[in-house]
């Protein structure tokens, strides 16, 4: 019991704080998918990859583009729709921390080009 | 034939002379026998389903798992497929039988081989196709507010539907009467972040007389979820069956896809897959011995336990961008491949936490107040443990000589054999010194491993067979075996995936060594068996 006692001693304290471990965050983490609307072109190929139909493409607008919703709630993490998007403009961010105090809050929505015929097959 | 005598020794003769065993067994209930290479198919009427169950059982087999199947939409009613192990040939058997939609029901094996007990409760609950003599009427899976008769894994129930609900009657435990006798109710909500289930104490003063387990609480139909999603779709399911062995149920579904489409996975592959399986145990077993001392209250341990722990899966982290190793593996390969840096930074972290391992294990097992508690204590018998088909670090400190790594190599691991850990005391000193053992084991392949790491790619494309097909795979996870069986419909698509995790076989066993137990020593006894409620419920 003395040797676990002079061990834990010397080990000391190993808690970090949230400041330690928000800048140790890995690069090859996949937190929140961050899209980059000037770069995505509306291939819709990240709805077709999205396992849980998070990644939401509507229907052409008539002043043209179209609305991209991505719900974080119904997201997975699993990197899919960013392996997917040709133009790189979908990437996974390390960003953890989604949490907010509405669920609507974790509903991102912009309007992106309509990439009319570039409809990827869906993987469903 | 059940007592035949007669030895199977791996080699190519052996696998012939099996065939001629299987023919001669089988042959009166005219089986017909088909298949090659490690996964032989014999296919009897069901009226001889039990029989020849215990004809494999006789040859020495182990059942692995045992699936049924709605195929009534080919007009053969409902199938039912009992996968036994031969290790000693390196080969696994599916002997199937088909039920009659109109009459379904079929002789149960359980009263002479009862390892089949939950499987075949468990296809009456989901399919109501009803084992005949089964010593048990009452349901496994199914609570008792879903209607009778809705059967969820019936094709023609909408899983995307809620299940009817009705009133609920109270579960049949059984009573125990006697002077004396009272009985504790413990959950199904707990104290702490465990999982639900329920647990019916029948105790004379401290000492347990019988316990009786109720489990399935979070059954979230995940094997129908499966159904009719593509290949791809389903791995980001399977995935997320277990937190804890991610990994291995992703490797044992992916190689049931590959034993599907034939395709032969790249070596390099084959090599990550073992170093990163190995890292999964790894960081599983020190967890796992820590959790053993918060059993005793012996938080020195515990945190040990987690500290060590947690740098392992922040290692899983900076490698893999997933803690519990997601989105690692795919049919054919894996998603990643590792750089020269990535593999020197698991080498070391590896080597480093294992070195400080040894250093806790000394502390622990220097602890005779934490020894005193383990020893003799929560005692499962080795008979008990073969009879109804104990797996894993469970088997193994009961004497079973049996790891699905060295019975049926994958991955690299018939060129890196794992040294087979076993105690024969069963008790949970026995469970904890096990799972001490093959940490060092782990550590030990990983480095073995990646010393000569192959180069070359880490995926091949795989190519599904137009006809569908029907494929087998398994691992040894940090808890014992997990056996994928899956069927894929011409389209591609899973017809049925029937999940067998190690928990499955292990849960039954737990209340076996309550009995005689004092009631304040159950949670360190459960903690010691270590089961997982997600993977069993599924």
């Amino acid at each position: 019991m003395l040797r676990i006692i002079t061990t834990a001693l010397r080990i000391g304290r190993v808690t970090e704080t949230l400041e330690t471990l928000e800048a140790a965050a890995p690069s090859a983490f996949r937190g929140r998918p961050h899209l980059d609307v000037d770069r995505c072109d509306g291939n819709a190929a990240c709805q077709a990859a999205c396992p849980t139909t998070a990644i939401v493409l509507g229907p052409p607008r008539q002043a043209g583009g179209r609305d991209f919703t991505l719900d974080y709630g119904a997201c997975v993490f699993c990197g899919r729709c960013a392996a997917a998007c040709a133009p790189g403009a979908l990437t996974m961010t390390t960003d953890y921390a989604l949490a907010t105090g509405r669920r609507q809050d974790l509903i991102l929505r912009v309007e992106v080009p309509y990439g009319g015929g570039h409809e990827g097959p869906t993987d469903a | 034939m059940a007592d035949s005598g007669i030895s199977v020794v791996g080699s190519a003769s052996a696998r012939s002379e099996l065939r001629r065993q299987l023919r001669l067994g089988l042959g009166p209930q005219q089986a017909s026998i088909g298949g090659e290479g490690r996964l032989i198919s014999a296919a009897v009427p069901s009226r001889h389903i039990a029989d020849a169950c215990v004809s494999m059982a006789g040859l020495g087999a182990t059942l692995c798992t045992m699936v049924g199947t709605d195929d009534r939409a080919d007009g053969r009613g409902y199938g039912l497929h009992y996968i036994f192990s031969l290790p000693a040939a390196d080969l696994l058997v599916d002997v199937s039988c088909d039920v009659p939609a109109d009459a379904a029901e079929y002789p149960s094996a359980t009263p002479r081989l009862p390892a089949a007990h939950w499987y075949e409760r468990e296809v009456r609950d989901l399919l109501g196709v009803v084992p005949v003599g089964h010593p048990d009427p009452r349901r496994l899976v199914l609570h008792d507010d879903w209607p009778r008769g809705y059967h969820p894994l019936r094709k023609d129930v909408d899983g995307r539907l809620p299940p009817p609900r009705v009133e609920e009657r109270p579960f049949p435990f059984r009573a125990i009467h006697g002077e004396g006798i009272n009985e504790v109710p413990v959950g199904p909500f707990h104290a702490g972040i465990i999982e639900p289930g329920h647990f019916r104490f029948s105790v004379l003063g401290e000492q347990i007389v019988h316990l009786e387990a109720r489990l399935f609480y979070v059954h979230r139909g995940i094997e129908k979820i499966c159904e009719g999603l593509s290949v791809k779709r389903a791995l980001e399911v399977v995935e997320r069956i277990c937190g804890v062995c991610t990994l291995s149920h992703s490797v044992a579904y992916c190689q049931a896809v590959e034993s599907i489409s034939g395709c032969v996975v790249p070596r390099r592959a084959q090599a990550l897959r073992t170093a990163l399986l190995e890292l999964e145990r790894l960081y599983n077993h020190i967890g796992e011995v820590g959790n053993i001392c918060a059993g005793v209250g012996l938080a020195f341990g515990t945190m040990t336990g987690a500290r060590l722990k947690d740098e392992l899966q922040r290692l899983a982290e900076r490698l893999t961008g997933s803690r519990y190793l997601r989105g690692v593996a795919q049919p054919g390969g894996l998603r990643l491949d590792l750089d020269a840096a990535a593999v020197s930074d698991l080498v070391h972290t590896v080597r480093r936490v294992a070195g400080e391992f040894a250093k806790l294990e000394t502390l622990l097992l220097g602890t005779e107040s934490l020894i005193r508690r383990l020893e003799g204590t929560g005692i499962l018998p080795r008979q008990a443990a073969l009879d109804l088909g104990a797996v894993g670090v469970t088997a193994r400190a009961s004497g079973v000589a049996r790891d699905i790594r060295l019975a049926h190599p994958y991955a690299l691991y018939r060129e890196y054999p794992p040294a087979l850990v076993t105690q024969t005391k069963g008790d949970i000193h026995a469970r904890f010194m096990v799972r001490v053992r093959e940490a060092h084991e782990a550590a030990r392949l990983i480095d073995a491993v990646l010393a000569d790491l192959p180069g070359g790619e880490t995926w091949i494309p795989t190519a599904l067979p137009a006809t569908g097909g029907q494929g087998l795979g398994w691992t040894e996870s940090p808890r014992g075996e997990h056996i994928h069986w899956l069927r894929l419909g011409p389209d591609g698509t899973v017809d049925r995936l029937r999940v067998r995790a190690a928990s499955y076989c292990n849960w039954p066993l737990v209340p076996l060594t309550a009995s005689g137990a004092m009631i304040a020593d159950f949670p360190l006894i459960n903690k010691s068996f270590e089961l997982c409620y997600s993977c069993l419920d599924r």
